[in-house]
């Protein structure tokens, strides 16, 4: 399970590396849709946000660094308006793929 | 592993010097004292001096810095943990770490991020695998038989159903380290990132296996420090240079003594043999033991420590 923020050329790296490896990794992208505004009233525990919005760290994706969506992605998590999703849920839909696909080895 | 095992021994000399333990053995095995009306689940030496490690949503009780803590003060706070909690005992240890702190910090060249833990722990993992995670370390000359005795152990492993990995040195320059030459730094830091790897399987509750010549008794003390006490076994596969350099294996001995390979480990780069390690095998004379021999010697030294069980 690999949880960060993957930009678009970062994340065609990584299907290429995935792609070429012997290990033969399956790469599921999960795209957690929450509006920035959202993320950024949540801000606490880090409180990075803020910091970023006062100038006080550079390059902050979402800021004064873009996020790129992909364009294509096996699971798309999405919060819909002011409806917000427990991290139960969330997993659930995850765990619900799982056991739906079987990994395509060929 | 015994809670007695995450203890860091340094850490509570001064503590725990004037603490008498209760009459119960368990508890005295615990090592974990109670804090009157709250239960201590770990001590965390940090920067900032001694921090009590609280369960639930308390906030750490921080000791001033520099200041030292009473003889009396500990009598008064510190009483030994009842047999009746030993149930406790690994929640306590997998909060040992401390990595529940809720605190920024800045490691290496990466600043403003935070450590964020997980309900499901090394135990929790130890139990659903019923074995113990840790990192067996390979250590010898180039050609001393290194990634075969791993293969075997590796497979001996697997058919009594214990899940483990390999970390081999070479492969892992395939993906990983590609970016890493052979000159002195960067093997330092091939190794670095290795036992970074290494601990993360540990954690994973995986035994893992690494192979790679790691010379220097310096980087391999830096990797045994990543782990808890009895997570880290060293293997020295002692094998004579002039054995190495007769199997020849990748034919590189032949190149260094040629002069087109510099820095070889064993002709013109030292190999510092362990001074002190948890398993040496060695080969007698012409005597040849079997990779899977020697792979069975580290199987028995698991079983007899426990660590093929959860």
């Amino acid at each position: 399970m690999v949880n960060t923020i993957i930009n678009k050329q970062d994340r065609k790296f990584f299907i290429s590396m995935a792609k070429f490896t012997i290990l033969n990794l399956h790469m599921l992208p999960v795209f957690i849709d929450v509006p920035l505004d959202v993320c950024e009233a949540k801000d606490p525990p880090t409180g990075l946000y803020k910091l970023a919005r006062a100038g006080k760290i550079k390059g902050f994706t979402g800021i004064d660094d873009q996020y790129e969506p992909p364009y294509s992605c096996e699971i798309v998590i999405q919060q819909k308006g002011s409806e917000c999703m427990s991290p139960g849920d969330t997993a659930e839909i995850v765990i619900s793929y799982l056991e739906k696909n079987e990994p395509d080895i060929s | 592993m015994t809670t007695a095992k995450a203890l860091r021994q340094p850490c509570y000399a001064g503590i725990f010097r004037n603490i008498e333990c209760g009459p119960s053995p368990a508890a005295e095995s615990l090592g974990f004292p109670k804090l009157r009306g709250i239960n201590v689940t770990g001590l965390h030496c940090g920067r900032r001096g001694l921090v009590l490690v609280l369960r639930a949503k308390s906030k750490p009780i921080r000791a001033k810095e520099n200041a030292s803590v009473s003889a009396s003060l500990i009598d008064d706070w510190f009483k030994p943990i009842t047999a009746k909690e030993d149930s406790n005992a690994e929640d306590r240890t997998s909060s040992f770490s401390g990595k529940n702190l809720t605190q920024m910090s800045n490691v290496g060249n990466s600043t403003n991020i935070m450590w964020h833990d997980c309900p499901i722990q090394k135990q929790d993992r130890q139990q659903l695998l019923q074995q113990q995670g840790c990192v067996i370390w390979l250590t010898g000359l180039s050609g001393s038989g290194k990634s075969t005795i791993a293969c075997a152990l590796s497979q001996s492993l697997h058919s009594k159903g214990k899940l483990s990995y390999i970390l081999d040195g070479d492969n892992i320059r395939h993906g990983l380290n590609q970016d890493l030459s052979f000159r002195a730094e960067d093997r330092s830091e091939n190794i670095r990132r290795i036992g970074e790897v290494a601990k993360l399987f540990a954690d994973a509750g995986v035994i893992c296996i690494t192979s790679l010549i790691s010379p220097y008794q310096k980087d391999r003390d830096a990797c045994r420090a990543l782990l808890s006490k009895g997570d880290f076994i060293e293997v020295f596969i002692d094998v004579p240079l002039h054995v190495c350099e007769a199997r020849d294996p990748k034919g590189l001995y032949k190149l260094a003594r040629a002069g087109k390979i510099k820095g070889f480990t064993g002709i013109d780069d030292p190999y510092e043999p362990p001074c002190s390690c948890e398993i040496v095998l060695q080969q007698k004379g012409s005597d040849c033991k079997s990779p899977s021999d020697m792979a069975e010697e580290v199987i028995s030294y698991l079983e007899e420590n426990g660590y093929l069980r959860a």
